[in-house]
């Protein structure tokens, strides 16, 4: 399997004085053999250059896919706590009653 | 992910049989367009003063098969026949993810929050979180019987 991690500049866009450069990161998966593959093209971050030459960065985030990661993550680190209790509980010696 | 945005060639240009090969090739350039920074960049939006430009996630996956056979009968003749097959399937999504809005105040991203699929993952986790949680009670009140059966 062949794995390509790409990050390419588009074509600038003009905004008054502020020229935009888009940029986007391209993962490419290729099936060996070349009988198909995946393509996961999404937006990282727009380049902002003023005329004076100044430039600046401004990340692009995708809030749904964050959101959709905190709880899946949440959720897988709940349950390796909970095994863990469970594991605990199973292999503590329990106490003997004497009377 | 929802919204289809590539567009194949259409099924007459595949329908001729001595052109399978171009057909796979029209279908991998199509594929292979969607690695570029304009799939992702939609056209700039002019607004009186303002500048829109979307950007979404562009997620496109594509697969192929083939295979073929040569038919031997009760001589061992090899020619007596034969046949071969392909197939191929795929697939592609696009998800708004935000917009950039340039205006004479200056540049700003408007993230595209998708609330359906946040809640989707929320309740999903407390399915999951509650399931858990129930079966470790249950685990537990049947280790406890077992004491007291002991």
């Amino acid at each position: 399997m062949f794995v390509q991690v790409k990050t390419k500049a588009g074509a600038p866009v003009r905004a008054g004085e502020i020229s935009i450069t888009p940029v986007a990161r391209i993962l490419c998966l290729q099936l060996p053999g070349s009988v198909g593959g995946l393509i996961w093209n999404h937006p990282t971050a727009v380049v902002l250059r003023t005329k004076d030459g100044e430039e600046k960065v401004l990340p692009i985030r995708d809030i749904t896919r964050q959101a959709q990661l905190a709880f899946l993550g949440v959720t897988a680190g709940l349950l390796v706590v909970a095994w863990l209790m469970h594991r605990k509980n199973k292999t503590t010696p329990k106490k003997e009653i004497t009377r | 992910m929802t919204d289809e945005t590539i567009s194949l060639p259409a099924v007459e240009e595949f329908t001729n049989p001595g052109q399978p090969v171009e057909a796979v090739q029209d279908i991998m350039e199509v594929f292979l367009d969607t690695a570029s920074v304009e799939r992702v960049y939609g056209e700039p939006i002019q607004q009186g003063d303002t500048l829109i430009i979307p950007a979404a996630e562009v997620l496109t996956g594509l697969g192929f098969g083939l295979g073929g056979g040569i038919g031997i009968d009760d001589q061992g003749n090899t020619n007596s026949g034969g046949g071969g097959g392909g197939g191929g399937g795929g697939r592609s999504f696009a998800r708004p993810v935000a917009a950039i809005i340039a205006s004479p105040n200056g540049v700003r991203i408007e993230p595209v929050v998708d609330v359906t699929k946040i809640a989707l993952a929320m309740f999903t986790a407390a399915g999951f979180m509650a399931g858990m949680c129930l079966r470790m009670m249950s685990r537990r009140r049947t280790m406890k019987l077992d004491e007291c059966a002991e």
